[in-house]
């Protein structure tokens, strides 16, 4: 059972924007290197949205798990406070669908897979891009096309022509918190730059919450206390208008209290997690005709998650779990216009994982390695009114461990294909896709102590949707509205549960497990221009039927999966004038039951927070400038839980102020 | 004088009857009122439930704690492991919260909450046993507490092995099997502890990772062990409880993680098996085999979580964990394995205890 808990632990361990008419008020200065795409194409296949740098900043989030909470169909699960655990999760389809790419490049966890999102901040994020089933661009990675949903973080690399540009601040605010930062980009030559960039963070992470044993009082949620630190080090070189090359190097390290589950009449938890990860990335891309493009690119990744338990009763008196990741994979794809019409695109990756267990503590841990070629081939076809894709994906996978047996080869093909049609005259939109994909275990799920099990086959997940989109503008276009609703369908089979084993006291991993999840996603976006104020307001709304097929005999059969709420929407609103900006937000979820079998007892109410932000801009002298930001959380303090048991906090607020240096002319 | 006599005479057959309590025609028990039902719940989820059924009714309440006492709204706690009823009062073991709650046994109602603590960090208490005015408590610390029932708080703290769990009273000493099961590599002793130095007299090597103690009518304490589960499997051992000796393991057909006695036949069971033998029962004193399978009419139980017996009839009650995540059940047997009657415990989660209110 105490395994169990640490297992637990490393389970956890994974509008639409602004409307067209804000997005040219929004264009970027100086020269960016990485185009970003318009919010919601209105060809597009699949779901894809961009958060632009200014919608972000309206958000109320510091991190990338906070602003992911916006995008459609996603869930975050969230274990409270600033330093809590963040996972992000599509349709109910668990974190392991999700993959997270840094500005095109996979970010791995073989370990988990499961990336916490709040370890991206936004401060050097110039946008995020969404995509479902697709990259938004297919001269991509292999592993890019694998997934269910594909989360694109794009780094901020604005670079004033060939001068300087420097971005200094702090934010500070509730849980004790202090994070000051800076970002400098240097044009070393006319055509090549250099980004560094780098921020700490310390809060005490103590906020009160209502106690659970005596409903009338408060008790502070302590051991929650953070530490963090980020540094980014990247050089851009612009070979020509159709080719670049780019080199990135990123540095995270945290150190942070994990009080676990609030346990009723106990004190808390003591555990510490010390996680540092280190990765390089190589782009180049390069035309290799007129009509053929090569993207290649090389990672090598480390990451150390050094888990601490101090009140383990063992002899030792504390428990400690060092798990050392490595990574490196090696990326072709190719891209091929053949004419207006047809295109091919076909990328492969080799991957290395590798896992090595190195506290005291470990006994016999297999130090598993896994090499991966996957290799996905595609064509696109568009005409006038219709586009449509369709991919093929393989996967290869040989394991191998230092103790036991090397489970076999894995060979999966997976199958998608995408279509968007303009039926008519008017700027409506149909699309509907499909997509299987094979979800392989991960390492914890197929090694860890007691409970891994090296049997496991992947994951089979049949994905469906189809959609309406459009667009309309009124008043000659100062008024422009996109919407989108999409229904989709989606079951899983094999899906891996852990449960009890035969004689065996620890619980241990199954593909035993089957869901059907039925639901839909609708998002309306209002772009308004009157004088010299712009208003953008996005409202998402989903609905959701998630039912758990796997035991007929269970009481959770045909009933809601645990965490997943019916009903679920949010609310942007963003208004600038000139250089006041205000924006609020609103997040609401509807019931949902902590376990299988929709039991009274499980039931977790229904929430919504509200938060608000005001921000200013101050220009100091020709090239300064300067921007104070206030942002009220949570305004009602509403006492909720996303997890059962990791109370979330009530009120809260962070202000920020940050300087801006810019060496040219561009307008701003 | 024929006063005297009479008193005398009553206080002797009281006396009597009170140290044969297994010569059941010398000791007439009453019949049980009700039984009370301990659940554990789920690791960290703070849901462990304490059921009532009504023997005259049938009617459970599955969460008669919270019924009983409506301003207790958080409940029990996390996992509660074991309970017993001693005097008036009912000791309730809550493992991961830590504490000892204590209700009137006749009510449900609560009285106390007991931290099982060490310098403001929880023991993580286990089973509990009682004697001479005192509840001892085992706690994965390496501890027993000695809770004194008059003033309802620890007393006093008594060192033994590494993890304890199970624990039993005879001969005024108290047998702790040190399970040591969160080392890498799991102790195997039993400590005795003399209950009138209240020190640890003697340590017992018996299997590895030893769980649970029952003792028979003439001090034979079984002690059952769960092994390391890969290399070695569960086994039973026999000690000596008046000399504090080992006297024997049982052998390969004895694999079994728990064991009860009740009238000196010894009830083996494994508490996390799905297939295989559910309950196997054993003559202590002859050594010899009473059923291979105690289940006689092929009623399943998924997973046997705890078995308690009706000292008033001698049935046996079962408790089945099912998947563990589902809402556990209790069966209760004839002594001839014979299901007289089932019961759900929802919204209870893992079964593990039944006592009987008389």
């Amino acid at each position: 059972m105490h395994h169990r808990a640490i297992f637990l632990f490393h389970i956890l361990f994974v509008l639409p924007a602004t409307g067209l008419r804000a997005q040219r008020a929004d264009t970027l200065s100086g020269v960016t290197l990485l185009s970003v795409r318009p919010a919601q194409p209105l060809r597009s296949s699949n779901i894809s949205i961009t958060l632009s740098r200014k919608s972000l900043a309206g958000l109320n989030s510091s991190t990338v798990a906070e602003a992911a909470r916006f995008l459609p169909g996603i869930q975050v699960k969230d274990y409270g406070g600033i330093g809590g655990l963040k996972t992000v999760s599509l349709r109910s389809l668990g974190a392991n669908y999700t993959t997270v790419l840094y500005n095109g490049m996979i970010v791995s966890d073989a370990q988990g897979g499961q990336i916490d999102l709040g370890r991206f901040n936004l401060i050097n994020t110039n946008a995020i891009e969404y995509t479902i089933n697709s990259p938004a661009v297919t001269l991509a990675p292999a592993r890019a096309f694998a997934n269910a949903a594909i989360i694109n973080i794009i780094p901020d690399y604005e670079v004033p022509n060939g001068g300087v540009g420097l971005k200094a601040g702090i934010h500070t605010g509730s849980f004790g918190l202090i994070n000051p930062f800076a970002n400098l980009q240097l044009g070393v030559s006319s055509k090549t730059s250099l980004h560094l960039s780098g921020d700490w963070e310390e809060a005490n992470g103590k906020y009160r919450y209502r106690d659970y044993e005596n409903g009338g009082k408060y008790k502070v949620r302590t051991g929650a206390a953070i530490s963090e630190f980020r540094a980014e080090a990247s050089l851009y070189h612009k070979i020509s208008d159709s080719s670049f090359l780019l080199w990135q190097n990123v540095a995270y390290h945290s150190n942070r209290g994990l009080p676990g589950a609030v346990i009723l009449y106990a004190s808390p938890a003591g555990d510490r997690l010390k996680s540092t990860s280190i990765f390089s990335q190589v782009q180049w891309k390069t035309p290799l005709s007129k009509k053929l493009t090569a993207l290649l690119s090389a990672k090598y990744s480390k990451e150390d998650k050094d888990y601490s338990d101090p009140d383990y009763p063992n002899s030792a008196r504390k428990l400690e779990n060092f798990f050392r990741q490595q990574s490196l994979n090696g990326s072709a794809a190719f891209e091929w216009k053949i004419s207006h019409r047809w295109g091919i695109h076909y990328a492969a990756d080799f991957i290395w994982d590798a896992l090595k267990r190195i506290d005291s503590f470990a006994v016999n841990y297999p130090n598993p390695q896994r090499k991966s070629l996957i290799q996905n081939a595609g064509v696109n076809w568009a005409v006038k009114n219709m586009r449509l894709q369709a991919d093929l994906l393989h996967n290869l996978i040989n394991e191998t461990v230092k103790t036991g047996v090397d489970r076999n080869n894995e060979s999966r093909l997976s199958p998608s294909a995408s279509i968007n049609v303009k039926p008519g005259l008017i700027p409506l939109y149909l699309r509907a896709s499909f997509k299987y994909i094979y979800r392989f275990p991960t390492f914890d799920e197929l090694y860890f102590t007691n409970i891994g099990n090296t049997a496991l086959r992947p994951e089979i997940a049949r994905l469906y949707n189809v959609g309406m989109l459009g667009e309309n503008s009124f008043r000659a276009g100062r008024v422009k509205a996109s919407w989108s609703v999409d229904g989709y369908y989606q079951f899983v089979t094999n899906k891996i549960l852990a449960i009890p084993r035969q004689n065996l006291f620890q619980w241990s991993m199954m593909n035993v497990g089957k869901a059907a999840i039925t639901g839909m996603d609708a998002g309306v976006f209002v772009s308004v221009l009157k004088r010299k104020v712009i208003l953008n307001t996005g409202i998402n709304y989903s609905f959701q039927q998630a039912l758990d097929l796997s035991d007929p005999s269970s009481v959770s059969y045909r009933k809601q999966l645990p965490y997943a709420a019916i009903h679920a929407g949010t609310l942007r609103a963003v208004a600038e004038w000139g250089r006041l900006r205000t924006g609020y937000n609103l997040l609401f979820t509807g019931e949902r039951y902590r376990a299988g079998g929709e039991l009274p007892g499980d039931r977790l109410s229904a929430f919504t927070t509200h938060d608000v932000n005001v921000a200013y801009q101050v220009k100091m002298k020709k090239s300064m400038a300067m921007e104070f930001k206030a942002e009220a959380n949570n305004i009602f303090n509403r006492q909720y839980e996303i997890i059962r048991y990791y109370p979330m906090p009530g009120f809260n607020f962070r202000l920020s102020l940050t300087v801006t240096y810019k060496n040219n002319k561009s307008r701003k | 004088m024929n006063k005297h006599f009479y008193f005398l005479a009553i206080l002797a057959i009281v006396l009597f009857s009170a140290c044969k309590k297994s010569d059941a025609p010398y000791d007439p028990i009453k019949p049980a009122k009700g039984v009370y039902v301990l659940s554990e719940g789920n690791f960290n989820a703070n849901n462990s439930k304490l059921a009532y059924r009504d023997a005259a009714t049938g009617v459970v309440s599955g969460d008669f704690f919270t019924q009983q006492n409506p301003s207790q709204t958080a409940g029990l706690g996390d996992v509660a492991n074991d309970m017993l009823i001693y005097g008036s009062k009912i000791y309730i073991v809550v493992n991961v919260s830590s504490n000892v709650t204590v209700l009137d046994a006749q009510t449900g109602t609560f009285i106390s909450r007991i931290p099982i603590q060490s310098l403001g960090t929880g023991r993580q208490p286990r089973y509990a046993a009682s004697a001479n005015g005192k509840v001892y408590i085992t706690a994965y610390d390496g501890t027993v507490s000695a809770i004194d029932t008059t003033s309802l708080s620890v007393s006093q703290v008594i060192p033994v092995g590494p993890n304890p769990e199970g624990i039993l009273v005879y001969n005024n000493k108290l047998f702790v099997a040190n399970s040591g099961g969160f080392n890498a590599v799991p102790d195997s002793t039993v400590s005795v502890v003399d209950l009138n130095s209240n020190t640890e007299v003697a340590r017992l090597v018996v299997g590895v990772n030893p769980q649970q103690l029952a003792v028979n009518s003439t001090g034979d304490v079984y002690v059952t062990s769960f092994g390391n589960f890969t290399s070695i499997p569960p086994s039973v051992t026999v000690i000596n409880g008046n000399n504090n000796t080992v006297k024997q393991q049982l052998g390969p057909n004895y694999q079994f993680d728990h064991v009860r006695i009740y009238n000196d036949i010894a009830y083996f069971y494994n508490s996390y098996a799905t297939t295989g033998t559910r309950v196997k029962t054993y003559d202590t004193h002859t050594g010899s085999v009473v059923r291979s399978e105690f289940i006689t009419d092929g009623t399943t139980v998924s997973v046997v979580y705890g078995v308690d017996f009706d000292a008033d009839n001698g049935d046996v009650y079962i408790c089945d964990a099912g998947n563990f995540s589902d809402p556990g059940k209790v069966t209760c047997f004839s002594s001839e394995g014979i299901k007289k009657f089932s019961f759900s415990v929802a919204p209870g989660i893992n079964p593990k205890k039944t006592l009987f209110l008389r």
